[in-house]
């Protein structure tokens, strides 16, 4: 029986929004999952317009982690406004591709094995990336895949929900 | 079960008395004929909650203290005792066909059964289980639901392409309705709005307003493998057996075959998990990217920020979930995961249930199948399985830790224990019991283990003849076969293109195999197999990509072949006088007139088994022309289920195959209208 992956699921987090006085629950369509409740942090604020940051910026670590299910120790996803940022370390991946959704405001990066992702997270977005062994069999043949993420917004829904294979 | 044992004798002795009585037979509602045992069975308790309203080949008693099987090759209702024992002698009930799917309430479970078609209810009693009532179904009565009231039961018939429901107050059709072929799974939203998967094609159809008599019908568009398609390709899907709703009714999943989802080293395609999002009634999964947008660490010690590499119109190809034809699945609401059982890889995948595509995060691999050893040895290739082959069902314990899951081709229930929420898996071996032996030849015992298999590596590359002959029967695609007029001939499910932008490989649509495979004579499209084994052994090599050797250690053709003749089923024929029409159609047919009978030799299975050259255009849209223009005569038995027609599926219909045949096949410019209908209502009686 193999372990073949983890799931990261930030749709079943409670994100406090301290200074709006709201607090937002359950994204994802599901329920069983455990809430956790997260401190309130005006950098969580969901809609706000603020400057994107790189993927490598020092302010994401000042930025708490959505609690997640299921989660991969090596990974941590946090959002900032309608920015969320997708972290993995010891990932030996050397190329990254958008599969589906809109590559409008989607930046990696890589340094040694830490790799980030970037993108833009609001209302009906929907986006999977995929990091792959680029060197291994070239794009033309299929990657092997190493990382799959999913990430998404629904309509009606109160937060996203992201999947991390 | 040593309590059970008196109390299921007395059932099975009741059962085999209903099954060889006419009067019973006949009997619709306890009134038919007292005293019956109907009567003994106590005022309907208040509704306790099923533990699945979908039916399954298992189910699991709300009760906690039976897990039921429909026992389709061994025509028998069987029943476990929980927590299950494996010294336990397992409890058997005969039934009058063979049954499909089966939904345990707390007092009593129905079960379908195909052929004939019906609906089954049984009850314990204080003497044990007894049969309380029937119905009579359209032929192949299959997918099986209950609503949430649990006053109405909808049951999808495969071959006639029918779903009824049945009112179970009264035990009897309020109504049945025509949908697209092959319906099969069927599942109901708390408020009572019902989908319906199908074995062929990608749209789920949708049904509301159960309780009226007219109820409101319609076609919802679910694209197949949205994610793992082709750039700006629209693909097929098989294997549609088994959807499932989330605990919310927020979504729908449909595990199945996404035919030509591009995939590294997948000629056949991909499993996947398209899911349905019932409110709106849309595809969750997004397509693709217009242009896939890849990126590259500028140096191999990945010591900067990637770069945009380069944005690019082709497809990168997926991995594909190890998974291969999906044919169950339940949903895990411990863990919002959803558990599918692949019939051909003899695994079962844990997927996220809140991916886009599930399939695209498998979250655990549970390996089911054991192998040979003996085989093995001597034949690195072959993968015949000993146990947990075929995994046909699956079912969960009420606390979510063990999942049963029965193995069709080995006659195995499987115990698997599952991942705790934290992902830990108890390392114990994995309790296997072993229902009963089949009665088939030794050859098709075997034969069956094969036909059901894809990883022996001699017999295919991938898939197993299942997967596009579920239940002997056919997928409804085109597929795309590569060098036919070459040695190394090939398959593939997706376009092909040669360097000047020419599509490669000509159409091949797959043919049905149930019923049809009796004759010692030529078989393939152009009757290049003098017989039924060579055929088999030639489709080795087209099916795995490496040719037509291959390793001869065991005789996989004779033992295949063995199985498509004693194992499959044909579609049950609807009996009954015929209409005027297919009378007519029936003179027409055999008429010199029109001349039909020249190839289609009644005698024969409907065919003269003899390549004959098209008389129409041999060019098929998006395909190769082949050079050989003489394709044998197809059989008609069972034609009128079998859409698409034609090596490239160009006719869509009986109706529009004769409406634009004029004189190519016979004659028949000639007819008029109506004379035209009677033929093809004659066709479909074959």
């Amino acid at each position: 029986m193999k372990q073949s992956s983890s799931a990261l699921r930030i749709g079943h987090a409670l994100v406090g929004i301290g200074w709006l006085g709201l607090s937002l629950t359950g994204g994802c369509a599901e329920r069983a999952a455990p809430i956790t409740a997260e401190p309130a942090t005006q950098s969580n604020d969901v809609g706000s317009s603020q400057k994107p940051l790189d993927p490598d910026a020092k302010e994401w670590s000042a930025i708490d982690k959505v609690e997640v299910k299921r989660a991969p120790k090596t990974c941590d996803v946090r959002r900032r406004g309608d920015q969320m940022r997708v972290h993995c370390d010891k990932l030996w991946a050397n190329g990254a591709a958008q599969i589906a959704g809109s590559p409008e405001g989607v930046r990696f990066s890589a340094h040694d094995e830490k790799q980030s992702v970037v993108f833009p997270m609001r209302k009906g977005d929907r986006r999977v990336f995929q990091y792959a062994d680029y060197q291994a069999n070239r794009w033309a043949w299929g990657a092997s895949a190493m990382m799959t993420i999913t990430a998404y917004w629904l309509e009606g829904e109160a937060a996203p929900t992201v999947v991390i294979e | 079960m040593r309590a059970l044992a008196p109390l299921l004798a007395v059932f099975v002795a009741a059962l085999l008395g209903s099954c060889t009585s006419s009067e019973s037979h006949k009997a619709e509602s306890r009134s038919a004929s007292p005293p019956t045992s109907a009567e003994a069975v106590p005022a309907p308790a208040p509704l306790v909650p099923l533990t699945n309203r979908s039916g399954s080949a298992l189910a699991r008693s709300p009760n906690d203290d039976a897990l039921y099987l429909a026992d389709e090759d061994h025509s028998a209702l069987r029943s476990f005792r929980l927590p299950i024992d494996l010294k336990d002698t397992v409890a058997s009930v005969p039934l009058p066909g063979r049954p499909a799917q089966v939904v345990a309430f707390a007092d009593r479970v129905l079960v379908t059964v195909r052929d004939p078609g019906l609906l089954i209810e049984l009850a314990p009693t204080s003497r044990g289980f007894t049969e309380l009532r029937r119905v009579k179904l359209p032929s192949d009565a299959w997918g099986l639901a209950v609503t949430s009231d649990q006053k109405t039961a909808l049951v999808s018939s495969a071959w006639t392409h029918q779903v009824s429901a049945v009112d179970l107050g009264a035990m009897k059709v309020r109504w049945s309705v025509d949908v697209a072929r092959e319906p099969r799974g069927i599942a109901i939203t708390e408020s009572g709005t019902a989908f319906v998967s199908h074995l062929v094609g990608t749209d789920v159809t949708q049904i509301r307003e159960l309780d009226r008599d007219n109820p409101e019908v319609s076609r919802l568009s679910l694209p197949a493998g949205r994610i793992r398609a082709p750039r700006g390709a629209t693909l097929g899907a098989s294997l549609g057996y088994a959807p499932v709703l989330s605990p919310s009714d927020s979504r729908l999943f449909v595990p199945r075959h996404a035919l030509g989802a591009s995939g590294f080293e997948r000629w056949y395609g991909s499993p996947t998990v398209d899911v349905l999002m019932v409110a709106t009634g849309e595809p969750l999964a997004p397509p693709r990217a217009d242009k896939t947008a890849q990126w590259e660490a500028d140096e191999w010690s990945h010591s900067a920020k990637m770069e945009l590499l380069q944005e690019v119109d082709g497809t990168i190809a997926l991995d594909a979930p190890g998974f291969v034809e999906p044919r169950a699945a339940v949903y895990r609401k411990s863990t919002d995961t959803l558990l599918v059982v692949g019939e051909g890889s003899a695994t079962m995948d844990e997927l996220d249930a809140l991916g886009l595509d599930p399939s695209m995060h498998v979250v655990r691999e549970y390996s089911l199948g054991k192998r040979d050893p003996s085989i093995a040895d001597n034949d690195p290739h072959a993968r015949v399985l000993v146990s947990g082959g075929a995994p046909s069902a699956v079912a969960l314990s009420k606390d979510e830790s063990t999942a049963f899951v029965y193995a069709r081709s080995t006659n195995d229930l499987l115990l698997v224990h599952l991942t705790d929420e934290d992902g830990h898996l108890e390392k114990s071996p994995m309790p296997i019991l072993h229902i009963t032996d089949d009665t088939l030849s030794a050859d098709a015992v075997k034969g069956k283990r094969l036909f059901y298999d894809a990883s022996d590596g001699t017999l295919s590359d991938g898939l197993a003849c299942a997967g596009c002959h579920p239940d002997g029967r056919d997928d409804g695609f085109v597929w795309r076969e590569m060098g036919s007029e070459g040695d190394t001939r090939s398959f593939r499910g997706q376009p092909r293109y040669s360097p000047d932008g020419s599509e490669l490989g000509v159409p091949r649509q797959t043919p049905m195999l149930a019923g049809r495979v009796s004759a010692e004579m030529s078989y393939g499209w152009h009757a290049e197999s003098k017989t039924i084994t060579e055929r088999v052994r030639d489709s080795f090599g087209i099916h795995r990509w490496r040719g037509g050797n291959y390793l001869p250690t065991m005789d996989r053709p004779k033992a295949i072949v063995a199985f498509l003749r004693e194992g499959l089923v044909p579609p049950a024929r609807d009996e009954h006088a015929p209409t005027e029409a297919e009378i007519r159609g029936k003179k027409l047919f055999e008429s010199d007139e029109t001349g039909c009978t020249t190839c289609h030799l009644p005698e024969r299975e409907f065919t003269d088994r003899t390549p004959r050259e098209l008389a129409r255009d041999n060019r098929s849209a998006g395909f190769e022309t082949e050079k050989n223009r003489a394709f044998k005569t197809p059989s008609l038995f069972f034609v009128g289920g079998t859409a698409p027609y034609f090596h490239d599926g160009t006719a869509k219909t009986l109706e529009e195959l004769i409406d634009h045949n004029g004189n190519a096949m016979g004659h028949t410019s000639q007819l008029g209208e109506s004379d035209r209908a009677a033929l093809v209502a004659y066709l479909r009686t074959l």
